[in-house]
């Protein structure tokens, strides 16, 4: 059976200093995100569970979200605040556990329509490749990836040393699929990726925390899928691209990530559909918190 | 404060630098100096104003020097290294441009997302 799961690790909010207090612009943007995102997995995926921590739970449970709450994010996580991928990191790691098939998508996404038959039938599915490095950027993540590797020996980077920094893949984790060739993947992931931010949470204070939390996510994945030699299919092109954009609008498939939770439109569009996807947790969470 | 436009221009002409002894040195100076620079700068960046300035001398500095590899390929990997450096240092200070706005922010998200307006957006 195929399931959706989620991860609201809360920690690093509840944190002042952690850098990841505020995502949504209002606390009602970011429950309707979860009841309307939590509402089409449900109608579109199956069984969805919500992966978090005790105040994550209490956060969430008056909503009435289509979603089981399993706190598995636990206090051995602490050491971690400062980056918010550890909470994902984690879920990958539990969900390899529990489901033969299944996808973890960011609170931010949302399925308007099944995913294609197609990319359940991938071992790894992905939103889209993330490039390592851009051109015009001041180093984008290339530069941390090399302080990185110039402080430690990090275990999966060891293991991929064939390719240049360059050429190593990494993906847009907003969506992924696993199906059950594909788990061991995951929950190689989550053993290198929470011991990358584990060391670095020692070594590298000095480094941008969001930028190690992409590393440690998005490109030990890439590494780990490389070096298992496990396919990695993304869903739509390159998710900058007008390209990405024209797949990801015919497919359904929604990521308001960056500017789209400050763009008035968007976020329009996002408290319309959840009035009308999912009523009844509207109205809960706008009487408590107005709009 | 809002940032100032900038404006890349990627291969700034040679300048004063020829590619020589002279930029030798300059890469020496500035691999000398990198550290003891980026704890300046990081201490007075106080607004967006001052860190386009520390960008654009970064990067103009970088420009120049790459502009010398690409006229003189020998001098190849000292200023392949001095880009990383150079990169290194954009970093550390925290500072990212942006491409498509023209601006330099400071990290606090996914620096290639932070103007990015979502994906599939019309679908929802």
């Amino acid at each position: 059976m195929r399931r959706a799961f989620y991860t609201h690790w809360t920690l690093p909010r509840r944190t002042p200093g952690s850098g990841y207090e505020h995502d949504w612009p209002t606390r009602a943007h970011a429950y309707l995100a979860w009841a309307l995102s939590t509402t089409l997995a449900a109608r579109h995926v199956g069984p969805v569970e919500i992966m978090t921590d005790a105040e994550g739970a209490d956060d969430l449970a008056w909503i009435g979200l289509p979603a089981m709450l399993r706190v598995g994010l636990g206090d051995d996580l602490r050491p971690l605040v400062r980056f918010w991928t550890a909470g994902k990191l984690a879920t990958y790691g539990l969900a390899s556990q529990i489901a033969d098939t299944f996808v973890h998508l960011d609170n931010d996404v949302f399925l308007t329509q099944p995913l294609p038959d197609a990319i359940w039938a991938q071992t790894l599915g992905v939103q889209s490749v993330e490039p390592l490095t851009l051109p015009n950027y001041a180093g984008y993540y290339l530069p941390t990836m090399e302080a990185l590797e110039a402080r430690f020996d990090v275990p999966i980077w060891a293991m991929d040393t064939a390719a240049r920094l360059e050429d190593r893949p990494a993906y847009n984790l907003g969506l992924l699929v696993a199906n059950d060739a594909g788990r061991s993947v995951l929950a190689d992931t989550a053993t290198h990726g929470l011991a990358m931010l584990f060391m670095a949470a020692e070594l590298a204070t000095d480094l941008p925390p969001s930028n190690v939390c992409v590393v440690a996510e998005q490109y030990t994945f890439g590494a780990v899928a490389r070096v298992r030699g496990v396919p990695v299919t993304p869903l739509i092109p390159d998710a900058a691209t007008p390209d990405g954009q024209a797949h990801a609008a015919r497919l359904g498939y929604v990521h308001l990530f960056g500017a789209a939770k400050r763009d008035a439109a968007a976020l329009d569009r996002l408290v319309r559909r959840a009035r009308r996807e999912c009523p009844n947790a509207y109205q809960r969470i706008v009487s408590r918190f107005p709009l | 404060m809002k940032p100032k436009p900038f404006v890349l221009d990627p291969f700034g002409g040679l300048g004063d630098f020829a590619p020589n002894q002279e930029l030798l040195n300059q890469i020496k100076v500035f691999e000398t100096g990198a550290a003891n620079a980026t704890a300046t700068v990081a201490a007075r960046i106080t607004d967006q104003s001052s860190a386009y300035d520390y960008v654009q001398i970064l990067t103009s500095f970088q420009n120049r020097v790459l502009a010398g590899f690409f006229a003189h390929p020998v001098f190849g990997v000292p200023a392949q290294r001095l880009n990383t450096l150079i990169n290194q240092e954009v970093v550390r200070a925290g500072l990212f441009i942006n491409e498509q706005s023209q601006t330099i922010i400071q990290y606090g998200g996914t620096p290639r997302y932070g103007y990015t307006p979502g994906v599939g957006v019309r679908a929802l």
